[in-house]
């Protein structure tokens, strides 16, 4: 049976869901990722896997549940020798309420002192640090960790909010310390249960009846909810998001048709209907913020878009807000493909809003990577469905995020200033560019194991290290180089990294080579690459030798060390060869190299 | 039409529900084990539209017995 039809058919009922698991399991979907994800709570969580395992199904992952005894946390993840570690997770969720992780938050609240809560929190603190140090230490899994709902009735009742020290409070500020603990792991996220609780509403989350007849604290309802976003959590951990959300205008930004109704006809405005679709904006604005790239395929005449784009007082989406537009009487399709080409991604790092089906699946029989958001018939329902599509969650958001919108904008300047140029030298004179090399370390390592999960096409061995793998790579004596570049533009950020490990005492491995499309054809990677054949040459290296491994994505990749005097290989596939007796491959000109104290090279 | 009961214990159980009958328990169907018992009875509530006592849902233990207790808690059942 085709996934799709099972997804297609299924109710929001346990029988529905318990089936669907079977079918599913059953299948071994191959386009699945296979994701082994162990669970480990203070209460019975087994109740949990049809809905993890089907909601994961509709999100590219297979989940493999494996459940831990009931509330044994501690003896499960201290022991490296327990049932968790032979379940071989990829995953290890640790689902603690603090009802049992420290009773006397919940039961006796009201008695006790400033000063025992702060006991309290120290408990707390030492209890999950221990926890998440053993599962450190035994394994690279990754962790989420539930952070702690508050109870929907205080103990202290009404009065709560006029405690020197409220339920509330003290159990956001055990949130803010979890994630503050959390945060000095590698890999260790929080699962924001709170939120969750909250939004579903406290009262009708708990079960009594479950809760005190087989230590389940939720009900039907809520189960599915949990599953759900375990699973998006799931995702966002082993697949990366979209980068870019292209939406359609007509009766999806605004209301109406533009063409039909002209500038003042259409729907936006602070009445309704007009204000619907304002608020559409406002979160297409939001996502932007996010680091998520905004592009628009309509249509329309384009002239005419970009008239309200520019003159519509009440329109908040501006034509800078775009860095691809594709507005023509065209199929969309093909605008799709090109906007992933102009911003240098694959397609499947397209999402696609429309509220035409037609439109939606013509998309999604000819560009089948592209993912297409079920959009509801009612504008109302557009933020919710935009969100719950899981095409932008993303765990973290680095600095990077932040400015990558406004970088892509820079790269247009830099685009048109290619145009102008004679010469391609010229050009990357012009360019001013300065490259910044350092080695990886505490601050670069999650921007580094973000970029070495996402980057597809310009990427030589596409290896997959999380940040602990990585931190034992260097720890046992890798070499590995970030490199940021900064041009007259602006800055470019952290965009290239390359990783090379001793094989044999005068020769060395590019284990990982790496570069962020956005920067391609400015011979950035020619840097990294003398910069790294000067770190192993200081090392004592003699032969470098460099890998390329084909994947459906990265063939952009496959000339690399031909056109960098490697020797090729005796046979097909095997290692490219450079001898450093005949010196490091050359520095490229054109790009200042910064030995700023911070860089780490050249030290 | 396929009797509901027998439906539901069919998705919950995993098992055609022609091999389901009204003396059909936990002893005859072996999937049928404490957590599909959890399952079966928030199934239960959730497609009949009630809501079962923890009492009663742990008498339900043939499918004899949940149609009986469905039909007291006022749900429609099909006998």
């Amino acid at each position: 049976m085709e996934l799709r039809d099972i997804l297609s058919e299924l109710k929001p009922t346990p029988s529905s869901y318990l089936n669907a698991e079977r079918l599913i399991n059953a299948s071994q979907y191959e386009h699945l990722m296979q994701i082994h994800v162990a669970l480990l709570s203070t209460f019975t969580c087994e109740v949990l896997k049809p809905y993890l395992v089907v909601e994961g199904a509709a999100l590219g992952v297979h989940a493999q549940p494996y459940v831990g005894p009931w509330n044994q946390l501690d003896q499960q993840v201290l022991d490296s020798s327990s049932s968790l570690y032979q379940s071989n997770p990829d995953v290890v969720v640790v689902a603690g309420r603090l009802e049992e992780i420290a009773p006397h938050m919940s039961n006796g609240f009201v008695a006790l002192s400033p000063s025992e809560i702060d006991t309290q929190f120290g408990n707390i603190q030492e209890r999950y640090r221990s926890l998440l140090e053993g599962l450190r230490r035994s394994s690279k899994a990754k962790v989420l960790v539930f952070n702690f709902a508050a109870p929907s009735i205080s103990e202290a009742g009404m009065a709560d909010p006029f405690l020197e020290r409220s339920q509330a409070s003290v159990t956001q500020e055990a949130n803010d310390r979890l994630a503050q603990l959390c945060r000095e792991f590698s890999d260790v996220y929080v699962f924001d249960y709170a939120n969750l609780v909250n939004r579903f509403g406290s009262q009708k989350w708990f079960s009594g009846k479950l809760w005190h007849t087989g230590r389940i604290p939720f009900g039907a309802k809520a189960q599915l909810e949990v599953g759900r976003s375990l699973a998006r959590y799931i995702k966002a951990l082993f697949i990366p998001p979209c980068k870019c959300l292209v939406v359609d205008c007509d009766d999806t930004i605004w209301g109406g048709v533009l063409g039909e109704e002209g500038l003042g006809g259409i729907a936006l405005g602070e009445e309704y209907p007009g204000n619907v679709y304002k608020a559409f904006q406002r979160k297409l604005l939001n996502l932007k913020e996010r680091g998520v790239l905004l592009a628009v395929a309509s249509k329309n005449d384009e002239e005419d878009v970009v008239e309200v784009f520019e003159k519509h007082s009440d329109c908040l989406l501006k034509t800078d807000d775009f860095t691809a537009m594709r507005i023509h009487w065209n199929d969309k399709a093909t605008s799709l493909v090109e906007i992933a080409k102009e911003l240098n991604i694959g397609v499947d790092s397209l999402a696609f809003f429309d509220d035409n089906p037609v439109e939606r699946d013509w998309v999604r029989t000819q560009v089948p990577e592209v993912k297409v958001i079920d959009v509801p018939d009612s504008p109302l329902e557009y933020i919710q469905a935009l969100e719950e599509s899981a095409a932008f969650d993303q765990l973290i958001i680095s600095d990077e995020d932040w400015v990558r919108p406004k970088m892509y904008q820079e790269q247009k300047g830099r685009q048109s200033l290619r145009d102008q140029s004679i010469s391609l030298e010229t050009f990357f004179e012009q360019l001013d560019m300065t490259a910044t090399i350092g080695d990886v370390g505490p601050e670069t390592l999650p921007r580094a194991s973000q970029l070495l999960a996402k980057t597809n096409q310009f990427n030589l061995t596409t290896r997959r290290y999380g940040e602990s793998e990585l931190q034992n790579m260097i720890a046992s004596g890798a070499v590995a180089h970030w490199l940021r570049v900064s041009d007259r533009f602006g800055d470019n950020g952290l965009v290239a990294m390359a990783i090379a490990v001793q094989d044999e005492s005068d020769s060395w491995l590019i284990d990982c080579f790496l570069m962020s499309c956005r920067v391609m054809g400015r011979k950035i990677e020619t840097a990294l690459l003398s910069a790294l054949s000067k770190s192993i040459r200081e090392r004592g290296g003699r032969f470098i030798w460099g890998e390329y491994l084909p994947t459906n994505k990265n063939n952009m990749a496959s000339e690399f060390y031909a056109s960098h005097d490697f020797e090729p290989p005796s046979d097909p596939g095997g290692l490219w060869k450079w001898d450093l007796t005949k010196g490091e491959i050359p520095w490229p000109q054109f790009i200042k190299l910064n030995m700023g104290a911070d860089a780490g090279i050249g030290r | 039409m396929e009797d509901k009961i027998y439906h539901i214990i069919s998705q919950v159980c995993g098992v055609p529900t022609e091999t389901i009958n009204e003396d059909s328990s936990p002893d005859t169907i072996s999937t049928w084990d404490s957590m599909s018992h959890i399952h079966l009875v928030l199934a239960l509530e959730t497609e009949f539209g009630v809501q079962l006592s923890p009492e009663d849902s742990m008498e339900m233990l043939s499918v004899r017995l949940i149609r009986m207790i469905l039909e007291d808690n006022g749900a429609a059942v099909s006998g």
